[in-house]
Order: structure tokens, then C-alpha cells, then sequence
């Protein structure tokens, strides 16, 4: 037969590589191209199906080992929404509401059942929709013993309990457990939240589950059913990619492992419930919190998650309401019904890339349980700092990247929008917990915010032009972004002498021009400031080799881009009086 | 056993096979689909070996994509004037963007300058008014047109368009070879769905030729064509559709270039083509691959030995129709959603919708909304570092190979009709397209497509918008009064000679028409003077109307709504003695007629007697053909604002006549706090954006049930539902402002 595309030949790498080098110029393939992730993947800028030569497992269905490509072949995931309520009335109220508008399971995140008339007040009104509860005590699981028992009910119930540090009573739990019943989960999204990359997070969690068939096992109970027990929780954040290739690499690892126990096919396969990370999530310009939970919530999706919970856009700084959880919400029924996300399991499957990176993380995340079962198991590791540690330096690089912007928040520490206000709606006790990478940021705006409220005057920085146009463009347009993250205000003038500098009005005056001009602008300005009886700082936009010089000839300080915006903004913040 | 897993080494466990078999199911495209895929079904697909950069450009058409350089954020700007327009160029070139994109009023479109009588509602209306080089130039004051990229749309009005940008820039001190930009000079789309065209399409297909041909010798940075999928897309084409039409749009242009003497490698790399992007995710993914291998193979039959003539570069759009003006913040992950399919599948340049666009243009809080969308994407997604990333994904594969043949036998068809210039005689592609849109309205009023907010999942209580209110009267009058000024200090002389040498040009075929219409702009001839020099020669084109019949009714024919709508129709009948007469019109320069189409198709398979109007009608021609045709209805379907100022103009008409028994009713674009005003004029129901088609049948029967009785006896005292009493009923108090209703979406964004 003819082929259709017949003048076009196949292509080989080596000539793409050529046409790459050819885009390149000269410059520098490995700096240029390559991205090195915080998992330690070098990203190429390609990949083919060359790249996948070796993992045989990619040929799988959905629906089948090792669950690579998801627990479920035709079935798409539940739509999980969250009630905070207090009161098992308002709870079941609030729940009821949202099934009518379209949730399909149910998370009860903040109360614990007390008494068996709420138990029955709930499954009564909650009919068929699976429940979550996030906290439960031994109590709660004698109630569902008692009221599932007769197996009337064949939606799940799961909780929020920790299972390593249940071990104690699980194997009597699970023994008792009626059909339906999930005790326990494993909660990845800790982890997320406390600093692990998406490597750490599955080989984290692996760890645990491992540790906790391990223990159950010891006591005798049956792998299948101690499997069965678990549901493992994961927080997506926006990495695309990486974090639907992490829960693909965890089902698998985690099936491979439960092979290694002995357990059987049902027993292998992981059910994961995934929401949108808390952890990068932020105050200002909080919309770009819906966008974000668009992609998370895509890859939760496309990574196979069995439910999904988004969580509202101003969740870290209010209480969300109606209709901000209706946002939430409906964030998902578009995915399912004019995106058609669930029609197709694992949509991605094959992809060069997703698959290429999923083996990547399911490599590391069964080395680092490897690390950890090497320290005698996941609650020895965790006794002795082991966990704590990495977590705190994965958290402290996150943080590092995010001063240096090196890692973006459009927003908050990049194309901030220095005439929003977010003092007057958020409320304090929702703002720190979880942490959030944001949170020193916003800590240095809303100081902005306070102090101009109590002086009626927002700090106003004057950002001269001079020079060629392409050049103080791109420096003004820089400095403007930068004292944005604080909540300053600028003004961008372009002077005819210095003299007129001198008098203009300003908190603070930055420069921003060619940089061998900076040291003979400051000698004639800072005189006529002096004479002016001003004090106001002079700074500079450039490049930071020249920091020594121009501290000599008077320039107070030098933005640039390696700048810590944290720190230099709060010095600055300082220096200006802004302390509350 | 606690198993020793530091000794077991991790090893890829062996799959198990495939043991199940997929459920299928139809996209819109009439494309197979499966729940899901594996290597399997990879067999038989001839382009996985393909690359980026290299022909037939399957995987993007630079060897780096994003992992260089991100795609381009380009906003487009719809501002009034040219001062207004001019100031948000200049705040955006200041926060680094390095293109710019212009916007122009449906008036400057169709040639007409802002004080002509038949452009009287236009002016200014969602896009900036030119008439002349002063606004030209104030358009582009203090913009450094040697390093800014502009991007204009023109549609009837290229040659002065192009002229009075050529002169502006010459005036600036600027080189014409240091322009670059893209104009969307795509006029086949016009004739096909988005209706600005002015001529005909033969001598349309002129113009294009000469500005190629000037462009290919004097401005080598600029894309001379970008042709247009998206406004076949929001006309309601399917990705099939938009890709098929598109390219064979392309291949009418290239052999256009071919006839006007040029080589195909001259003038195809400046081809630039652009792109709608919808909900369906990875079928717009797909789309946009096949895209590319089918244009390389096009262009390569066309005789092009360059390979970067085969490199198909595209501009993307986010769907605006698939934005609801219901519960709109959901739309802000819509647009995030379409937004990353666009980049997913290679764009090489993006503009995100704001969230409020169904019912407005777009204020200052929903644009920078809009722009944080591809921010976030380039910024914090980590998307851009791999080049087309879905690659291999069994089901992009497979979806792209099926697209691509799909869309190779529409253009097959197309082709056998003589080329996209002789099929849009027959209407062949333009009937596809307006199929596929009154089966998608059939699919959302029976239920079966569900939008979010609108028929299913629906707010309690519609958050209020904050609309954009121009006040456009005042546009006219300044625009007028600055073409006094010019024609006052120019020299009429020179004037009329360079618009005769225009004409002569148009009249033999010789000479260049844009080389020409340049010579006039300088000398200070208007817009709608280039313009006319032109009809005087070529005339004005007019649209055949036609109705499909059938296919909403084969969608729709089983729904409650639908049934019962057919029996009123009925007892209409048996009672009245002749079936319900509706005349579907257009009025004003407006010339979105998808909505209008569909409702006549719909009302004819519901057994009405249905009058499609042309288009571009004034109220008075609009009255005459409804009393002609003894109407009991006019059906207005009002997209671009035309409903405040030539809605109550209808009215007064058919006053004058007394034939005020004749119901007006009026659908499309109407923002709630123009209701009242419209009630007021007289107006007998709106049935705005999410109408249920059979269901506002219904309740135009039901007041035309009433007008009857009341000719007869004494009026019904209960309000009729749907109709202008309905509306008073629960709106007993004027709405003063919108900030009066409960709840802005503002304040829930805070
Ligand atoms: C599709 C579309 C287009 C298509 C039009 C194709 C065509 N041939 O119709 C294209 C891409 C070509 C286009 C171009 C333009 N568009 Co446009 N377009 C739209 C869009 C996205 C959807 C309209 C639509 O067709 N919807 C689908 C149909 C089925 O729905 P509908 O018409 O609303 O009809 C329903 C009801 O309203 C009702 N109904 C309608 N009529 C009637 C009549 C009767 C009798 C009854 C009972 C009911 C009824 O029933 C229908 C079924 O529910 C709207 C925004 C939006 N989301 O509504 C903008 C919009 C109408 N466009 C707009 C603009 C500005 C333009 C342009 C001027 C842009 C430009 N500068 O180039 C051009 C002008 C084109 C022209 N020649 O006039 C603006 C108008 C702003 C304003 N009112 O001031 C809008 C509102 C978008 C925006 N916010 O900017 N557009």
C-alpha cells in the first residue's frame, strides 16, 4: 500500500540533533536544554520511542499489573469535595447539597462521629456516596463495625487514619473491618507538604505501606486483607508531568512490593486519593489558585487518582463559601463532561515522556524505600531524624528556590500586582497551615499593607530611566517586578539632569541604565541630594560584579538576578521603617 | 517474612496482557473513540518516527520548541480608539511584551469610514475605529514599529488597512523592510463563516495576491497571510472541519502566490496560520499535530523545495463560545484547560480569553486573569521543557492519524469542487459547518452535551458581571470630527487622483492595488474612500441565505421540549389556519449569524414557517420583509450591541405601519441590565445566551396564543411566561447599576 506520508522520511535522532544544534548557535546544549528537577531527573529536551527501549510494562492495559497504567479500565475517577462542618446536622447538610450540585464522594475533614444516631443520620442521608472521614478513633471504627456490618451499604467508607501509627490496634481493626470499610491511609500529601520532592513523596510512601505490611504481617494478619486496609493520600502540585508520572510510578512500585510479600493481584493494586496541593497555593492574586488546581486536578486525572478533591482558590486565607466551593467543584465536572478526561483511562499511556519519567521516579522512590528499610523501616527511620532530615533539607532548597526565583508564583514572587490589597480579607488563622511556600512573601506584604494603612501612605519607590532604551526597559521593568513582590509602589521617570533627581519625590531612588554610567550619575546626584538635606537611599539595577565599586561610589545597594528577594526586600523594608 | 527489600533490586515487573476489551464511543467529529488504548494501536501509523523541526514537522516546527523559548503571550486589545488602544500598547510594551495585536470595528472592517449612516452602530464597537492616516498614527504614537511585532486582523478592508499602516510607519522614520507582524488577510474565512468580506471572491482572491506579491519585495519580516481556523471553530466546525477547511483555505492562497508570479518558497514561510481551541482536550492536541503533516504535504505538492516553507506556524485562541455567560468564573479553568492544549500541541503564539467574555468585553480584572493563565503555564507547570511532550501516548497517536485522514478526505472533497474559492459558490463547506453547529445546540438543548452552569450543574444565583459600557456615540463623534480636520487641510487634488489611479488599477488588472491604495493613504484619502474606489469597480458581495433542514430534529426530534413544541405549533395551525411565521434578521454591520442560523433551522424542523433574512440589514428593510411576508414574529438575533440602538428602531417602524401586532423578540449577546431598556422599547421576550431553543419556541407560541385572544377579547390578566410581563414581575425595581446586585464576581475573586 502507499503509505500517506510517503515523501517524508522517517527522521533519526542524529538529525535532530543536528537541527537542534543548529537552533542553539553555539550556545550551551546542557544549559540551555537540559532541566535538572528537584528530583534529580535530567530532563532532555526530547524523547522518542527509543528512550522507552527497555520498560517492557509500558505494553499494558489500564486495569491490569503492575496498575502502571491505572487500578480501572473504563470507569473515570469520583469527584471528592470536602465538608468542613463541625456538627454532623450541618455536615450532613452541606454534604447533601453538594452531591445535588455534583460531588460524587464525600471528605468529612473536621468532626468526629460521637453516637450512633449520627451515624445513622449520615448513611441515611448520604445514601450510596462513598465517605471519607479524615479523622477517626477507635470509637468511630465500633460504630462502622456496628452499623456496616449487616452489609446493606456497598459504598466504601475510608478514613483519614494513620496507618503506621495505628499498628497497634490495625490488626484488630482489620479483622473486625465489614466489607466496604478502608481504615487506614498513607498520607503522601504530608510529605508533599513537609518539603518531599515527587521521588521522595512515592519513595516516602512507599516506605510506610512496606513498614505497615511488614508489622501486619508480624501479627499475623492476612497480607490481602492488610493491603486492602490502606488508601494512599497524594497532594499533586503544579509540575505537570512529574506529578501524573508519580502516581503511576507508585501504583507500580507499590505492586511490585506487595508482590515481594506475597500478596495477591487484588491485594497489589493501590487506591489513591489525590488533592490539590496546599503547599503552593497563595494569597495574592489568589485566581491563579484556580488555574493551578485546573492542571493539579488534570494531573491527579490523567495520573489515574480513584478520587479527586480540589480545594477552593481562597481555602488559605477564608473560609471558602458557596460559591467559591461551587468553583471548586465545577472545576472537575468540566473536566469530566466538555473536557472528556475520564472517558479514556490513562490517556497518556506511551507517552515517551510520561513514560520515561515514570520509570525514573519508580526507580528512585523504591531506592529511597531501599535507604529506609536499610535503617530497619520507616518508624526506625523516623525515629532517628532520618525522614525529618531530608524533609527539612528538600524543604529549605523548595524555599531557596522559590527567594531566588528560581521556582515561580506568578503573583507573589514574580509579575506581582502591587495595587492589590489582600489585608482586609484574610483571616489569620487560616493563613499558616498548612505551611505554604508563599507565606514569606506575603508576611512582607501585608507588612507593606499594614504600615501603609497606619501612615495612609504606600511606600513609593522612584525607578529612574536613562541610557539605551532596550537596556532600562528591561532593568526598570525588572526593579518594578522585584519591589512589586513587597507591595511597593513604583513610578517609573525618565530626567533631564540629575538636579531634577534630586527633588524628585520617592522613598527610595534605583537606577536603572547601562552600568558604567551608575558610579558617574551617583557622583553628581548624591551632592545635590546632600545639599537638599535628603537621605533617600540610592540603589541600582546591575550586574553584581560591579557590587564593590558602586558600594564605593555611594550606591546603597545592587538588585540583580541572583538576588534573595526575601531578604534584600526585608532589609529594605527595614531600612524604610516598615517593621510591624 | 518481611521481605529484604534492600537485596531485591527494583526491576520493571513483567505486564500482564490484555485481557479486556475497550468500550467504544463517538467523538463529535464522528471519529471512533475507545476507553482505552494500548501499542496496539499504534499498528498501521505511519508518523511516529517523525520529529520537531525537521519535515513533515509532526512534533513542532522548531527542532527546540519551548525548551528554547516559550511561546508568545499575545492579548489582543479591543479599545475604542486609537488613543485608548494606543495608551494599553504602551503599558504592555513597557511590561515587556514584544508584539502587540490590533483590533478593528466591524465598521473599518466593511470599508466604511466612522461617518458613514450604515456604520452609525458600529463605530468603535469592540475594536478601535480608522478612518484615516491620523488615526493610523495615533495608533501607533511613541511604539517603536521597527521592534514591536504587530499583528492585525483586517478582513474586507486590507488594502487600506495595510496602506494607512505602511504610511504610519513610513511617517515614524521606520524602514518598510524593518516592519514585522502578521496580518490576518484570510478573506475565504470571511465567506465561509465570519462575514465582513466586501467584495467578491474572485476579486477578494486579488488583493490577497498583490499584497503577497508587495510584501515578498518590500517586507521580508512580515507574514503576509494568517489564516484562520478559529473563526470556523467558534462558528461551530469540528476539529475535523476547522482543520480541513483551514488548509484547504491554504492551498488556495499558495495558489494564488503561484498565479501571481511568485515562488512557493518566496511567500509560504511567511504563512502563518491560526488556530481555535476547544474543551475537547486531546482532540485539539491532535489536532494541531495533523495540522502540521498535512500542510508539509500540501506545500510539498505545491513545489516547494525549502523545508521551512513546509513548517506550518500557528497562533492560538481559547474557544470563546465554549465561555458561558452563566456562573462565568467557571470559565477560568476552561481557559486553563484550552490554554494548555494549545501549548501542549505546539503553538507558537497564545491569547487566553478573560472569563467574562461571554457577556462583555473584557475589563481590567478578568484580563490580567486571562494573562496570569499562560504565565502560570510557562512559569510554573514545567510543560515548556519538553517538546511535545503526549508523544507516543497511544491515544494522541492514534487520535492525530485518525484527524489527519478525516480532514484529508474533507479537503479531498473540496477539491473535487474546484478549489475553496468555487466550493464556497456551491455552500458545500460552508452547510458542513453550520451542520455540526445546530447539532451541537440540538446535543446541549436535549441534554446530551452537558455545559457546566448553563444546562446542567447551574448557580443557585447568577453572580452579577461587572459589563464594560462604552459609550460608543461619543467614539463617532470624535472620529467624525477628525475627518473634517483631515479633509479640511489635505489637498483634494491629489486626493482624487491617487483614489482614480486606484480605480484604474482595480478596473485593468494592472499595477499593484496595495502599491496603489499606499499612494492614496499618504495623500490623505480615507479608508472608506480606498474602499469605495474599489466598489465602484468590483460592487458589494451579498451572502445567498439558505436554511438546513432535518438535522436538528434528528438530534433533538425525541426531546420532552421538542414534542411539545411541535404539538403547539399544531394547535397554532388548526387554530389560526396557517403555521407560525417567524422571520430570523440581522441587523446592523453585525455579522455573527451562527446563533441566527441555528434558530431558523431549529424553528423550521419545529414546524414554523421561517424568513432567514440576509445579512447586514437596516430596521427599516427588516420591517418591510416582515410585513411583505405577513410575519407574526421577528426573531432578532443581536450579537454586537445593535439591540439599544436599532432593536427600538425596528419597533418604531413597524409602529409607523401599525403593525405593531407583529412580535418583536429578540436572542444573543444582551447584557441583564439592558433588559429593562429593552422591555420598555417594546420588546416581547429575550432569550439570551444558554436558550433552550424549543423551550423559548414554546413561549413564543404561548404569547402569540395570547396576542390572538387579545385582538379578540379582553387581555389575559396572567403574565405570560416568558415575555416582557414575566420579566417585571420579578424585576419590580429598576437595577440602577450592576455593583446592586448581590454578588459580583469581583468580590468572589477577592
Ligand atoms: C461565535 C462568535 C464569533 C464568530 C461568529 C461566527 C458566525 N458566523 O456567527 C466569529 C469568530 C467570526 C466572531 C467574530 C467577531 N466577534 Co464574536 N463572538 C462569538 C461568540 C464566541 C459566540 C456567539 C455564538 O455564535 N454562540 C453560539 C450561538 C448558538 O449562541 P447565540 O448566538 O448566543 O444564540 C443562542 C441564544 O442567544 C438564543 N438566540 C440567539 N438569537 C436568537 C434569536 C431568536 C429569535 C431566539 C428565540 C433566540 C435567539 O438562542 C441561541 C441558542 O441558545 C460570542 C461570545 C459568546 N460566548 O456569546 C462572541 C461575541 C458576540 N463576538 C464579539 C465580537 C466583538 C466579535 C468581533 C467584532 C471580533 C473582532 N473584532 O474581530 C467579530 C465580528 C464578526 C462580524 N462579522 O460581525 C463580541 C460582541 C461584543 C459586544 N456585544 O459588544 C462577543 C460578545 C465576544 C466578546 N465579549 O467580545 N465571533
Amino acid at each position: 500500500m502507499e503509505r500517506f506520508l510517503g515523501e517524508f522520511p522517517s527522521v533519526s535522532t542524529a538529525e535532530w540533533e543536528a537541527a537542534i544544534a543548529g537552533e542553539l548557535k553555539g550556545a550551551d546544549y546542557d544549559k540551555r536544554l537540559i532541566w535538572h528537577s528537584e528530583e534529580g531527573f535530567a530532563v532532555k529536551p526530547y524523547y522518542r520511542a527509543e528512550d522507552l527501549k527497555d520498560l517492557a510494562c509500558v505494553d499494558s492495559a489500564p486495569g491490569t499489573f503492575p496498575y502502571r497504567r491505572g487500578g480501572r479500565s473504563t470507569d473515570d475517577w469520583k469527584i471528592r469535595e470536602e465538608i468542613d462542618a463541625t456538627d454532623v446536622e450541618s455536615a450532613t447538610r452541606a454534604a447533601r447539597a453538594a452531591i445535588a450540585a455534583g460531588a460524587e464522594e464525600i471528605e468529612l475533614s473536621r468532626f468526629l462521629l460521637e453516637r450512633s444516631n449520627e451515624l445513622e443520620l449520615l448513611l441515611a442521608n448520604l445514601g450510596e456516596i462513598p465517605i471519607h472521614f479524615d479523622r477517626a478513633d477507635e470509637r468511630l471504627f465500633g460504630l462502622l463495625c456496628e452499623h456496616l456490618g449487616n452489609g446493606q451499604r456497598s459504598a466504601r467508607i475510608s478514613t483519614g487514619c494513620d496507618a503506621i501509627n495505628s499498628i497497634d490496634f490495625a490488626p484488630e481493626i482489620i479483622d473486625a473491618a465489614p466489607k466496604g470499610l478502608v481504615p487506614f491511609t498513607i498520607h503522601g500529601e504530608a510529605f508533599e507538604e513537609a518539603g518531599a520532592t515527587a521521588a521522595e513523596e512515592v519513595g516516602f510512601a512507599l516506605a510506610t505501606g512496606v513498614d505497615f505490611l511488614a508489622a501486619m504481617q508480624e501479627r499475623g494478619v492476612d497480607l490481602d486483607r492488610a493491603a486492602g486496609a490502606l488508601e494512599f493520600s497524594f497532594a499533586m502540585g503544579s509540575n505537570f508531568f512529574f506529578q501524573i508520572a508519580k502516581l503511576r510510578a507508585f501504583r507500580m512500585v507499590w505492586a511490585r512490593a506487595v508482590e515481594e510479600f506475597g500478596g495477591s493481584r487484588s491485594g497489589e493494586l493501590a487506591r489513591i486519593a489525590a488533592r490539590t496541593s496546599r503547599w503552593n497555593k497563595t494569597v495574592y492574586d489568589p485566581h491563579v489558585n484556580i488555574l493551578r488546581a485546573t492542571t493539579e486536578a488534570m494531573a491527579a486525572i490523567l495520573g489515574g487518582a480513584d478520587a479527586v478533591m480540589v480545594s477552593s482558590f481562597d481555602a488559605c486565607y477564608r473560609q471558602p463559601d458557596d460559591a467559591s466551593r461551587r468553583l471548586a467543584r465545577n472545576t472537575q465536572l468540566l473536566l469530566k463532561h466538555e473536557a472528556w478526561m475520564g472517558r479514556v483511562a490513562d490517556a497518556g499511556g506511551g507517552s515517551y515522556y510520561l513514560e520515561a519519567l515514570t520509570d525514573f521516579l519508580s526507580r528512585e522512590g523504591w531506592k529511597r524505600m531501599q535507604e529506609i528499610e536499610r535503617r530497619g523501616g520507616y518508624r526506625k527511620a523516623r525515629i532517628d531524624g532520618f525522614i525529618a532530615l531530608a524533609l527539612e533539607r528538600s524543604m529549605a532548597a523548595r524555599e531557596k528556590s522559590l527567594a531566588l526565583r528560581r521556582r515561580v508564583l506568578v503573583g507573589t514572587n514574580q509579575f506581582a500586582n502591587p495595587a492589590e490589597q489582600a489585608l482586609g480579607r484574610c483571616e489569620s488563622s487560616r493563613m499558616s497551615k498548612p505551611k505554604r511556600g508563599a507565606q514569606p512573601f506575603e508576611e512582607m506584604r501585608l507588612r507593606t499593607e499594614r504600615h501603609a494603612t497606619a501612615r495612609k501612605k504606600t511606600p513609593r519607590v522612584l525607578l529612574v530611566e536613562f541610557g539605551d532604551m532596550k537596556v532600562r526597559g528591561a532593568r526598570s521593568n525588572f526593579a518594578a517586578n522585584f519591589f512589586a513582590c513587597a507591595g511597593f509602589g513604583t513610578v517609573t521617570r525618565r530626567f533631564r539632569t540629575t538636579a531634577e533627581i534630586a527633588e524628585a519625590e520617592g522613598d527610595l531612588i534605583v537606577l536603572c541604565g547601562a552600568d558604567a554610567e551608575y558610579a558617574k550619575i551617583a557622583a553628581r546626584l548624591l551632592p545635590k541630594m546632600k545639599a537638599l538635606g535628603r537621605a533617600t537611599p540610592v540603589i541600582a539595577v546591575g550586574n553584581p560584579e560591579n557590587a564593590k565599586r558602586l558600594a564605593a561610589a555611594g550606591i546603597a545597594d545592587l538588585l540583580h538576578l541572583r538576588c534573595n528577594r526575601v531578604e534584600v526586600l526585608t532589609k529594605w523594608q527595614e531600612r524604610l521603617g516598615i517593621k510591624s | 517474612m518481611r521481605p529484604d527489600f534492600t537485596k531485591i533490586e527494583w526491576k520493571l515487573p513483567a505486564a500482564a496482557p490484555v485481557s479486556r476489551q475497550a468500550e467504544e464511543w463517538c467523538s463529535a467529529e464522528h471519529i471512533a473513540l475507545k476507553s482505552f488504548y494500548t501499542r496496539a494501536d499504534l499498528a498501521g501509523i505511519e508518523h511516529l518516527e517523525y520529529a520537531a523541526g525537521i519535515p513533515p514537522y509532526l512534533r513542532g516546527p522548531d527542532a527546540t520548541m519551548y525548551a528554547m523559548r516559550p511561546w508568545t503571550i499575545r492579548q489582543r486589545a479591543g479599545f475604542s480608539t486609537a488613543r485608548t488602544s494606543n495608551a494599553f500598547y504602551r503599558r504592555n510594551i513597557a511590561a515587556g511584551q514584544r508584539a502587540l495585536s490590533v483590533v478593528f470595528d466591524q465598521a473599518t472592517h466593511r470599508g466604511y469610514d466612522s461617518d458613514d449612516e450604515r456604520a452609525a452602530n458600529d463605530v468603535g464597537r469592540a475594536g478601535v475605529a480608522i478612518d484615516s492616516i491620523l488615526d493610523m498614527k495615533i495608533l501607533f504614537r511613541r511604539i517603536p514599529l521597527d521592534q514591536v511585532s504587530v499583528s492585525m486582523t483586517t478582513k474586507g478592508a486590507v488594502l487600506p488597512i495595510m496602506a494607512l499602516y505602511i504610511v504610519a510607519a513610513d511617517e515614524q522614520g521606520v524602514a518598510l523592510e524593518a516592519l514585522s507582524g502578521t496580518i490576518q488577510d484570510d478573506i475565504l474565512k470571511e465567506f465561509l463563516v465570519r462575514n465582513a468580506n466586501i467584495y467578491p471572491p474572485a476579486e477578494s482572491m486579488r488583493v490577497i495576491g498583490d499584497i503577497f506579491r508587495y510584501c515578498a519585495a518590500k517586507m521580508p519580516k512580515f507574514n503576509r497571510a494568517s489564516i484562520s481556523g478559529y473563526h470556523m471553530h467558534e462558528t461551530g466546525a469540528t476539529a475535523d472541519l476547522e482543520l480541513a477547511y483551514t488548509l484547504a483555505n491554504g492551498l488556495e492562497y499558495l495558489r494564488a502566490g503561484v498565479s501571481a508570479g511568485l515562488d512557493v518558497d518566496e511567500f509560504a514561510p511567511r504563512i502563518s496560520f491560526f488556530w481555535g481551541v476547544d474543551m475537547n482536550h486531546f482532540m485539539e492536541i491532535a489536532k494541531m499535530r495533523a495540522a502540521r503533516m498535512i500542510w508539509a504535504k500540501l506545500v510539498k505538492s505545491a513545489g516547494a523545495k525549502n523545508p521551512k516553507s513546509l513548517a506550518l506556524r500557528s497562533h492560538s485562541q481559547t474557544s470563546e463560545v465554549s465561555l458561558a455567560a452563566h456562573d462565568p468564573l467557571n470559565n477560568v479553568a476552561r481557559i486553563c484547560v484550552e490554554a494548555l492544549a494549545a501549548a501542549l500541541g505546539g503553538t507558537q503564539s497564545l491569547r487566553t480569553n478573560a472569563f467574562d467574555e461571554a457577556l462583555t468585553p473584557a475589563t481590567d480584572c478578568s484580563a490580567r486573569n486571562a494573562r496570569n493563565t499562560q504565565l502560570y503555564l510557562q512559569q510554573e507547570t514545567g510543560i515548556t521543557h519538553v517538546v511535545d511532550p503526549w508523544a507516543g501516548s497511544y491515544y494522541v497517536e492514534r487520535l492525530t492519524h485518525q484527524l489527519m485522514h478525516a480532514a484529508w478526505d474533507l479537503i479531498q472533497e473540496i477539491e473535487r469542487l474546484g478549489g475553496m474559492a468555487k466550493a464556497i459558490e456551491t455552500g458545500v463547506p460552508q452547510i458542513r459547518i453550520e451542520e455540526a453547529a445546530t447539532r451541537k445546540q440540538a446535543n446541549i438543548d436535549a441534554g446530551r452535551d452537558l455545559i457546566v452552569g448553563v444546562n446542567a450543574y447551574k448557580a443557585p444565583v447568577e453572580p452579577a458581571i461587572p459589563a464594560v459600557d462604552i459609550d460608543f456615540g461619543s467614539v463617532r463623534t470624535a472620529q467624525m470630527r477628525r475627518l473634517e480636520q483631515l479633509k479640511r487641510e489635505r489637498d483634494a487634488i491629489s486626493v482624487r487622483d491617487a483614489l482614480g489611479h486606484l480605480e484604474r488599477c482595480a478596473a485593468t488588472g494592472k499595477g499593484n492595488l496595495l502599491e496603489c491604495a499606499v499612494e492614496a493613504a499618504r495623500q490623505r484619502a480615507t479608508l472608506g474612500e480606498i474602499s469605495q474606489a474599489l466598489e465602484n469597480v468590483w460592487g458589494r458581495y451579498e451572502a445567498a441565505s439558505r436554511t438546513i433542514a432535518g438535522v436538528y430534529s434528528a438530534e433533538s426530534g425525541n426531546g420532552k421540549e421538542f414534542r411539545r413544541a411541535l404539538r403547539m405549533v399544531e394547535e397554532f395551525e388548526r387554530e389560526e389556519g396557517r403555521r407560525p411565521r417567524i422571520f430570523v434578521a440581522k441587523i446592523g454591520q453585525d455579522g455573527h449569524d451562527r446563533g441566527a442560523r441555528v434558530i431558523a433551522a431549529a424553528f423550521a424542523d419545529m414546524g414554523f414557517e421561517v424568513d432567514a433574512g440576509p445579512l447586514l440589514q437596516t430596521p427599516r428593510e427588516v420591517a418591510r420583509r416582515a410585513m411583505d411576508n405577513d410575519s407574526h414574529v421577528v426573531g432578532v438575533s443581536s450579537m454586537a450591541g445593535e439591540h439599544k440602538t436599532l432593536v427600538p428602531q425596528l419597533i418604531a417602524e413597524l409602529r409607523a405601519f401599525s403593525r405593531d401586532d407583529i412580535l418583536v423578540v429578540v436572542g444573543g449577546v444582551i447584557p441583564p441590565q439592558d433588559h429593562r431598556f429593552l422591555y420598555d422599547a417594546g420588546v416581547a421576550g429575550i432569550y439570551g445566551p444558554g436558550t433552550v431553543i424549543p423551550v423559548a419556541a414554546q413561549k413564543i407560541l404561548e404569547m402569540l396564543s395570547a396576542a390572538v385572544i387579545a385582538q379578540g377579547a379582553p387581555a389575559s390578566p396572567t403574565p405570560i411566561a416568558g415575555s416582557a410581563e414575566e420579566w417585571r414581575s420579578l424585576h419590580p425595581e429598576p437595577i440602577a447599576t450592576v455593583q446592586a446586585e448581590p454578588r459580583s464576581v469581583r468580590e468572589v475573586l477577592r
